[in-house]
């Protein structure tokens, strides 16, 4: 069956949903809840039950008629006309991951110390509460956020949260940092390995200050994974994409037995580097701070990697100059270090590609011997 | 122990050329690097080095750009109203308050490097206060790749300062006291600038001479660098810029261990590796200005454009003459 993704034409097989489709078009939609091989949250509900939880919404797309579907939840038919990027789109996708920062710890996010930290004490003097995770620099969820929101327009808070920690076999379990996506519970119930142990239950207390209803956390059925009936397949782990759930030293709890080698754990598709189309619409989203911006041409090719007093001020100029220039794409960081950070990406970058961001070369004309 | 002695606190530096004709300076271009630990200026005039100075780079920044200059600019009259162009350049470039642009200080130094030592030059480690880096660059002193070391001051400007001082032993004589020693010891595991005091202090109570210690941290610094260096790899030839490219212990230790040798200056050169960052934007800043010249010369009609006398100035300068 044949379809268009943002004008592309993809092949699919029968069945595939729309999520699917833009898997295979190498379309990165965000998806918080949705995890290869399971089944949708909320089948439940389309059964007729009740609902257990919201779905995480992120995956929001519009099809041909111009309405905005979940890509997950809707299937995909020949001839469809999907577009997976617009402003609107973004905006519903920046409020729906606002709802679910709110009640996850997130200072990580912009800590300066975002390329390496021995966790061992906190520099920048968070309270234990709001710090960062042992995933850090590594979890889903980040990369996701630095997706959907690659012009910072969510202020990146201390959010903090119970961080009470239960290590059972090698699976470790710190629900305070549960979004509720419902993945675990899924792969406890569906795997072939694995022991129904884990469920999807109400939060003990809404986060303060919380308007929608908390979202539900993952708990074993019964007081301990152990007496809920674990298996310790250690496939929750690598699944859940907000460190909530983890297997320490391994990908897996313990090595499934051979009799359960024939399911494997499924390859789920992660965030790319975000950015934001360089449009005035965008630029106004970006905090007036010190930080390093990112200008990238149509095809997401690094352009430029500048440090600004004012990101936002940068990049309003970078609009004005985008007729002479071709930049279409932008990403930024936060830091207020940003001269230093500059020389820092910029090492990155030439280790990567062997040379420069071509407008960080120094025109050929300001070396003596060139000069007419 | 001497608690009066500053024995961190290097030495400004200051140089103007001798027998310079006041009235003859013209076209000046200036390049200030304000680095984390130091802060550079250096004057043009024409194109031709005419005075640079060193200082420390105080709390704050753009009061160190405008003390730089003037302690370049000061002993021969130049005052920022006879400066055509400034470059900026440094963490702080863009703290200096009268700066036309600001350039990394990574194109600076490369471009510096590449006037000091000569276009032979590909390879440059660039040593400086908090921070190191490998630079490659072409026979024009453009960048073509670089490398540099992780958020740590360990290995590094500030770090030497900390042993200095640790150790009571004047900055600029480390590098010689680091050799007076019968049998290189083994590197200090730890340059931990924070941990360098006591890592010491355990060597000298262990009955290390001072000499042993400076060894020991010397080639562990070395060490460090020398890694960097190796991943980026060593093309000939091989220039030290950034104050530490003042230490012999550090740079014969480096040599030794990537067993390629630096370059060296002539014995009678006025450069100071550490003024490469500022020389680089005064580099530039002369390119920048003569461009600004001759655009404004187009839109104004006129046919009196600027000489080059960019490649000319090296030509006198290289080799570069005695100081005074």
């Amino acid at each position: 069956m044949h379809l268009r993704i943002d004008g592309e034409a993809v092949a699919v097989p029968g069945g595939s949903s729309i999520l699917d489709a833009c898997d295979a078009a190498g379309r990165y939609v965000p998806r918080l809840c949705h995890y290869p091989g399971l089944s949708r949250p909320w089948a439940a509900a389309e059964g007729g039950g009740p609902a257990l939880w919201d779905e995480c919404g992120l995956c929001v797309i519009r099809s041909g008629d111009g309405s905005e579907v979940l890509a997950c939840a809707t299937a995909a038919a020949p001839g469809m006309e999907i577009v997976t990027d617009d402003p609107e789109l973004r905006a519903i996708r920046l409020g729906r991951l606002a709802s679910i920062l709110a009640g996850h710890p997130h200072i990580c996010l912009s800590c300066p110390d975002r390329d390496g930290c021995s966790r061992d004490v906190c520099t920048y003097g968070n309270a234990p509460e709001a710090r960062c995770c042992a995933e850090f620099g590594r979890c889903e969820l980040g990369a996701l956020v630095g997706f959907v929101d690659a012009a910072l327009a969510l202020p990146r808070r201390a959010v903090t949260a119970s961080r009470d920690a239960v290590t059972e076999g090698r699976i470790r379990r710190e629900m305070g940092l549960c979004i509720g996506c419902g993945r675990c519970a899924r792969i406890c119930d569906e795997a072939p390995e694995a022991g129904r142990a884990l469920e999807m239950g109400a939060a003990d207390a809404p986060a303060a200050g919380a308007q929608e209803r908390p979202r539900p956390v993952a708990r074993p059925k019964k007081g301990t994974l152990q007496a809920a009936g674990c298996t310790f397949c250690g496939r929750c782990g690598p699944a859940c994409p907000a460190g909530a759930l983890s297997t320490p030293g391994g990908a897996g709890a313990r090595r499934p037995g051979r009799r359960r080698a024939g399911s494997r754990p499924a390859t789920p598709v992660l965030p790319p580097v975000g950015r934001e189309p360089l449009t005035e619409q965008a630029v106004g989203a970006v905090p007036s701070k010190a930080g390093v911006l990112h200008l990238l041409d149509g095809a997401g090719r690094v352009l430029r990697i500048t440090g600004a007093a004012d990101v936002r001020r940068a990049l309003t100029e970078a609009l004005a100059g985008q007729a002479r220039g071709e930049a279409a794409y932008f990403r930024v960081e936060l830091d207020d270090l940003y001269t230093q950070r500059e020389s820092e990406l910029l090492a990155r970058y030439a280790q990567q590609n062997g040379h420069l961001p071509p407008g960080n070369e120094v025109d050929d004309d300001l070396f003596g011997d060139d000069l007419p | 122990m001497d608690g009066q002695r500053e024995f961190w606190r290097w030495s400004e530096r200051s140089w103007q050329a001798p027998d310079l004709d006041r009235q003859a300076v013209t076209a000046v271009t200036a390049g200030i690097d304000v680095g984390s630990v130091s802060s550079q200026a250096v004057l043009l005039a024409g194109g031709r080095l005419v005075s640079f100075f060193s200082t420390r780079t105080g709390s704050s920044s753009p009061d160190s750009a405008v003390r730089a200059f003037k302690g370049a600019g000061e002993p021969l009259g130049i005052t920022l109203d006879d400066v055509s162009y400034t470059v900026g350049t440094g963490y702080g470039r863009v703290n200096v308050p009268f700066a036309d642009r600001t350039i990394t200080e990574i194109a600076c130094h490369a471009r510096g490097a590449n006037f000091m030592a000569g276009p032979a030059v590909r390879t440059i480690l660039d040593m400086g206060g908090q921070d190191c880096k490998v630079i490659r660059c072409d026979e024009r002193g453009k960048v073509l790749n670089f490398i540099m070391n992780d958020k740590c001051a360990a290995g590094t400007g500030r770090g030497m300062e900390v042993i200095a001082d640790v150790l009571s032993v004047p900055i600029e004589e480390i590098g010689r006291r680091s050799f007076e020693i019968d049998d290189e010891p083994p590197p200090v595991s730890n340059v931990c600038t924070v941990f360098a005091k006591s890592e010491a202090t355990s060597l000298l109570r262990a009955g290390w001479s001072v000499e042993r210690v400076l060894a020991a941290y010397c080639a562990a610094m070395a060490q460090r660098v020398a890694g960097l260096i190796e991943r980026m790899g060593v093309e000939r030839e091989f220039f030290i810029t950034g104050g530490i490219g003042k230490n012999v212990g550090v740079t014969r230790r480096i040599e030794r261990l990537i067993g390629v040798e630096a370059l060296r200056l002539p014995e009678d050169s006025v450069f100071d590796p550490q003024i490469a960052g500022a020389l680089g934007a005064a580099l530039f800043a002369h390119s920048l200005h003569r461009k600004r010249e001759k655009e404004r010369g187009v839109a104004a009609g006129a046919g009196a454009v600027m000489p080059p006398v960019d490649t000319a100035a090296r030509k006198d300068l290289w080799p570069p003459a005695a100081g005074r």
